[in-house]
């Protein structure tokens, strides 16, 4: 009797199985890999803004501290993006017809805010607190990056749970000292995280409703 | 769920009709084919989405901070015109709940379920908008230019033909204006128009006092109260401060001894040590007998010294003669030794009594109250009189106010050319003998204020939207005079206006500004009042005032001849009830009250006929069947059956607010559809009491939809209780439900849960306080957006309410037999059951996802993000206190929907369809009070971070805190020996634990029933 199937099946089988097994560890694992990649995260992607509000400028060349436009830090849950009156406060005499600042200009006027994008988002589910962590020694630059060297501003952290529970196990590694919050250029001194920690009290808080209620 | 009757909770199915039928919509495999097609398409898309906009203001409002709340301090008026005074949560500008205004003299910090309800008012959808013509049913929107047109014209007549209507009031500044128009029209006239109204109340103080005095009761120094058919916890003015000094004195060691007279249980019935189920118009002849009893010689001595003695007696006959005749009273041996129970104890009290009577019983008994606190020396003690706060009791006001009843007869007279109604619904409440609905066609024009399309507001001829009291200024009076100011926290939502606007216009004002007008009327100290909520200085001091004994001893008109019902029908006395939720029905579109089980019938979204079983087995009906009750003139109610323990004999009671007419489409869409309305039944001579009414069986079903169906203990040790001379003479309750459980678990002291320990939260509840009043149910739906399913949903068992109350009767209530033995004192107890934040908790090693998990500071916690929705923890929760969201309720329940969003919790996650939810110690609240703590360097203060359901309870019966705390009141709690947690014997190890409940009977009177209480 003729062999029902060619001699090649056997590996063709073998094969097929190798594949089908690959593809559902794939299956697992590509949106594993997707999601911890820089297109997922929206890291590096500078966010293009209607106003091209330079921090570079602003923070570096003018000096001006975070919490003079961002002033809900330390009181809020929300760090809050100024208020149009805050832009004018300076703008109405400095560049006050410069072409780059007629869309602050027309906000003003007409009573429409400026639509910024937003470049830092958390879903729905997760209850940040600023205050909290302003208040205990977390610098801006720990999840914001050096905004003070930014163009347009950037996503540089992932902000995913994994990378926010990094650093409520090990708060040391990231603590300065109260009055240096602000200071995008400062650097800890070694071993500094972990005195503030102590003096802090700062506690390692993983459970669920510390951020999900 | 859906028991039909107490007799048979065998038989209910134990899955309701249609839990298993799946939802319309999508079919499973549909479903599924889509999620492939459009995953396969996602994972193709492009790398990011378009970042989402974020918009600044314009300016920063001053003081606000987004993410921190602000508060104000506002006044709500409830339906009998008494001011509570309130504290409103408001985030980014908008009102999100309401707390109670800790100085406020009637508030004392708390509020019951309709200020918390208030909110959700605010943002109904189905509120009017703005001024309409009405044309027919049309509503042709106008300006308010046709309003100022009607009411500022300068009249011919001098007002002869214009007609106020209004509600009963205290404000001093609608009293100012209301003064200021009725002297532009001197032949005006005003109605003071409310089914709630304090009438008998007033006329009883009036008869015995000769001026309409206002009684303000001290339950907290009272060792002895007599309610005659008077619900003070949760009725007529002051109740939130009556339920704190009430709750006061129900711990021991000083414990009060309530006595209480009713038809139907309600809420003061519920915590009485001794209870009589009699009809209402039997009371006065139980006042006259009690009377007797205090002037006889057993309680001889200062009882029956002095000429008040003669009086009383001569009151007695009175009362006696005002009644009809009752013919059971020589046979009632249980009457008979309880009204001597209650003279023994109201001798010996040496003043410290109160009698209370509600606005059902006639102005005689009112009277008599009042002349017994005066002559058992309580006034100045439990009781003060001030001066009526009420403006229809100011002389010149009064002088000018016209009842309903002759109002309408004027308006059909062809009198009135204009009638203005400035809030109410008379065309639907009014009593049915006067027929106000038609009367009030007869006006040419009709201008009617009012915050829906209601039934009145149909029959206008100009429609004005009322504003909210949150979006108004205005005032109102606590009982003792203190006045409080109400300010609006928004504009107007639905362009609306207030009494006051249309007020002003009418006294001449072309342009009123009710700010400048409120602060006009009151501008000494006008801004620290509103930081405070009210004006220090105003309350009235105690009034002395004589009893006028002669006018109490004259003889009452006879009552009418009793014509014998029709054969085949049974007669009964029907007692008309505000309803525990809707009230008068100005509230029936609230869906948050149609939803709130009602206290010990636990119905929602209908009112029913409470009818005894007796009266049932007469009748032959069983709950859910429809039976037509009809009084003296024919008027008829067909509604539902509903039979109920503690019912008395041949009564019926109904609630009203129910039934009301709402055309498809328009108005009020929640309240359509809702109950039967009982208002054919009121009439002017009758009053809340239909005296001669039969009732008959019409043969066909209407489903209830009642949170409970099972009311037994089953002799399980669940919610105990046991009186006052035990446990004074062993002060233990119940030594085996304390304490370590054998188990393999491993103790949860010795976990370690990644940190240092700081608090560890925990609750008790004491049951001896809690009333069942729900304030603290609909508190915390207020605090976390608990959503609301309807009547399908709560048919099917599937409510969300986080916080429930438990009812049980500790009297045998299974089969007829023991209902009937059990009429007078069903012996009710409330238990309050929410998430037990158990320390072994059965819900947490379930999870399939670990979705519930318990934190370090003792909470059990419920991440919504996680919850795949397997319903294992539900499964496994022996005190079924999850709830589970079975569908989106945004869609199948669409009030849910849309500008009542603007309510909801920020700081609270919005549910989805397929989560676990239930009780999580307002997390939130804790986190805020923590970081706000750690902020400042500080610890937390005891009583600090407040649970919604603890804030708002006017007993305090909830109390929250940390046992870690040292010397906090939760651990004191803890340690009592009341304490006791439920289910003890499973390991659970709960954190919410009880104090049982302990009751004062006195030994003169034997307990109705076997069951002599638990735990000893």
């Amino acid at each position: 009797m003729a062999a029902p199937f060619p001699r090649w099946s056997d590996t063709a089988l073998r094969v097929a199985l190798v594949v089908i097994v690959l593809f559902v560890i794939a299956l697992v694992a590509a949106p594993m890999i997707w999601m911890r990649t820089i297109f997922a995260t929206g890291q590096t992607f500078e966010v293009d803004q209607p106003v091209q509000f330079d921090h570079r400028h602003h923070v570096g060349d003018d000096g001006i501290a975070c919490q003079y436009c961002h002033t809900q830090v330390e009181r809020s849950p929300r760090a809050g993006i100024p208020a149009t009156e805050v832009c004018m406060g300076c703008h109405s005499q400095v560049w006050h017809t410069s072409p780059m600042l007629e869309p602050v200009r027309r906000a003003w006027m007409s009573g429409s805010p400026v639509p910024w994008r937003r470049v830092h988002k958390l879903p729905d589910f997760v209850f940040f607190n600023h205050s909290i962590h302003v208040g205990k020694g977390v610098p801006c630059t720990a999840c914001h990056g050096r905004v003070d060297k930014m163009p347009l501003v950037q996503k540089v952290a992932p902000l995913t749970m994994g990378w926010c529970l990094d650093c409520h196990r090990a708060p040391e590694q990231h603590l300065v000292p109260l009055d240096r919050v602000a200071d995008p250029a400062y650097v800890p001194k070694p071993g500094e995280g972990a005195e503030l920690a102590k003096a802090y009290g700062t506690r390692h808080l993983t459970h669920c409703t510390t951020c999900h209620r | 769920m859906s028991d039909r009757d107490h007799d048979h909770h065998a038989e209910t199915p134990e899955f309701p009709a249609g839990v298993d039928v799946a939802p319309d919509g999508i079919a499973r495999r549909t479903f599924l084919q889509l999620v492939g097609a459009s995953a396969a398409l996602a994972a193709s898309g492009c790398a990011q989405s378009t970042p989402p906009e974020m918009l600044p203001y314009h300016e920063q409002p001053e003081g606000l901070v987004e993410g921190v709340p602000l508060h104000y301090a506002t006044t709500l008026s409830s339906v009998d015109g008494f001011g509570v005074g309130v504290v409103v949560t408001t985030r980014e500008g908008r009102p999100l709940k309401v707390e109670g205004n800790p100085d406020h003299p009637d508030s004392l910090g708390a509020t019951h379920a309709w200020e918390q309800a208030a909110i959700w008012s605010l943002y109904d959808p189905d509120r009017a908008r703005g001024v309409a013509r009405m044309q027919g049913p049309l509503r042709v929107p106008a300006t308010w230019d046709a309003v100022t047109a009607a009411l500022t014209a300068p009249r011919s007549d001098g007002g002869a033909g214009l007609r106020l209507v209004m509600r009963p009031t205290t404000s001093p500044l609608l009293a100012e204006l209301l003064g200021r128009a009725l002297r532009r029209h001197p032949s005006a006239r005003v109605t003071f128009w409310s089914p709630l109204a304090p009438g008998h109340a007033r006329a009883g103080a009036r008869l015995a006092f000769g001026a309409p005095l206002q009684p303000r009761y001290d339950f907290g120094r009272a060792d002895v109260i007599v309610a005659l058919d008077g619900d003070f916890l949760t009725r007529g003015p002051g109740r939130i401060r009556h339920q704190a000094g009430f709750a006061a004195r129900r711990r021991p060691p000083a414990m009060a001894r309530l006595y209480v007279v009713e038809p139907s249980l309600t809420v003061t019935g519920g915590m009485a040590d001794h209870r009589l189920a009699r009809p209402s118009g039997q009371v006065p002849s139980i006042a006259a007998e009690l009377v007797e009893a205090l002037l006889s010689s057993s309680n001889g001595g200062a009882a029956a010294r002095g000429a008040n003695a003669e009086a009383l007696a001569a009151c007695a006959r009175a009362l006696r003669a005002s009644a009809p005749p009752d013919p059971s009273a020589g046979n009632d041996p249980r009457r008979r030794a309880f009204v001597a129970a209650v003279a023994r104890d109201l001798a010996a009290a040496g003043g410290r009594v109160i009698l209370y009577a509600d606005e059902r019983q006639p102005p005689l008994v009112h009277a008599l109250c009042h002349a017994l606190h005066a002559h058992l020396g309580a006034v100045g003690e439990t009781v003060t009189l001030h001066p009526s706060p009420l403006v229809e009791d100011t002389p010149a006001i009064a002088a000018r106010a016209l009842d309903i009843k002759s109002l309408a007869g004027e308006l059909r007279g062809g009198a009135v050319d204009t009638l203005l109604v400035l809030g109410g619904n008379p065309a639907y409440d009014a009593p049915a003998d006067v027929g106000f609905a038609e009367a009030m066609t007869h006006a040419k024009a009709r201008v009617v204020l009012s915050p829906y399309s209601d039934e009145t507001a149909l029959a206008s001829t100009l429609h004005v939207a009322e504003a909210h009291p949150f979006e108004s200024w205005g005032d109102a009076r606590a009982v003792d005079g203190t006045v409080s100011l109400q300010q609006p926290l928004l504009q107007p939502l639905d362009g609306g206006h207030s009494a006051v606007e249309l007020l002003a216009l009418l006294a001449g004002d072309a342009a009123p500004r009710p700010e400048a007008l409120l602060r006009a009327r009151h501008a000494r100290g006008f801004a620290a009042a509103l930081q405070r909520g009210l004006l220090d200085g105003t309350a009235t001091p105690p009034t002395t005032a004589a009893i006028r004994w002669s006018a109490l001893a004259a003889t009452p008109p006879a009552p009418p001849p009793v014509t014998p019902p029709p054969a085949g029908l049974v007669p009964v006395e029907v007692t008309l009830a505000p309803d525990a939720s809707v009230l008068d029905g100005t509230l029936a579109n609230n869906a948050w009250l149609q939803e709130l089980p009602r206290p010990f019938t636990k119905l929602t979204w209908d009112n029913a006929a409470l009818i005894g079983p007796t009266t049932a087995g007469a009748l032959g009906v069983s709950t859910e069947d429809l039976i037509a009750v009809t009084d003296a003139a024919g008027r008829t109610v067909e509604i539902p059956a509903l039979v109920a323990p503690g019912q008395a004999d041949g009564t019926i009671t109904i609630a009203l607010g129910y039934g009301r007419a709402v055309a498809p489409g328009i108005g009020e869409r929640t309240a359509r559809g809702v109950g039967r309305n009982a208002y054919p039944l009121l009439t002017t001579t009758g009053g809340f009491l239909v005296k001669h009414a039969t009732a008959r069986r019409v043969g066909a079903r209407h489903p209830l939809a009642r949170t409970q169906g099972h009311f037994s203990l089953e002799g399980r040790a669940v919610a105990l209780s046991t009186t006052l001379s035990a446990y004074t003479a062993r002060p233990v309750v119940a030594p085996h439900l304390r304490g370590p459980v054998p188990t393999l678990m491993p103790d949860v002291a010795a976990r370690d849960l990644g940190g240092p320990r700081t608090n560890e939260w925990a609750m008790a509840i004491d049951l001896s306080t809690c009333v069942s009043c729900n304030a603290c149910t609909i508190a915390c739906q207020a605090e976390n957006n608990t959503f609301v399913v309807g009547k399908e949903g709560v048919l099917k068992g599937r409510e969300m309410h986080w916080l429930r109350i438990d009812t049980y009767y500790r009297a045998p209530v299974d089969t007829r037999d023991e209902l009937e033995r059990a009429t007078d004192e069903p012996r009710p107890i409330h238990e309050p059951m929410l998430c037990q934040h158990c320390e072994k908790a059965p819900c947490e090693y379930v999870c399939p996802v670990n979705a519930t998990v318990h934190s370090p500071d003792g909470l059990n916690e419920m991440v919504y993000n996680r919850c795949v929705g397997t319903r294992f923890c539900s499964n496994n929760c022996p005190y079924k206190v999850r709830r589970f969201n079975w569908f989106r309720w945004t869609e199948e329940v669409p009030v849910n929907a849309g500008r009542i969003s603007l309510q909801q919790n920020p700081d609270v996650t919005v549910r989805e369809r397929g989560v676990m939810e239930k009780c999580t110690y307002c997390v939130q609240r804790i986190r805020r009070a923590e970081i706000a703590a750690r902020l400042a360097n500080r610890p937390l203060a005891d009583l600090e971070v407040r649970t919604a359901c603890q804030q708002v309870c006017p007993s305090g019966a909830i109390t929250f805190g940390s046992l870690t705390q040292k010397g906090s009141l939760v651990s004191r709690a803890h340690e009592s020996p009341r304490n006791f947690s439920v289910l003890h014997e499973l390991g659970t190890r709960p954190r919410t634990q009880y104090l049982a409940r302990i009751e004062n009977p006195t030994p003169a009177l034997p307990m109705t029933s076997s069951d002599k209480g638990h735990g000893e």
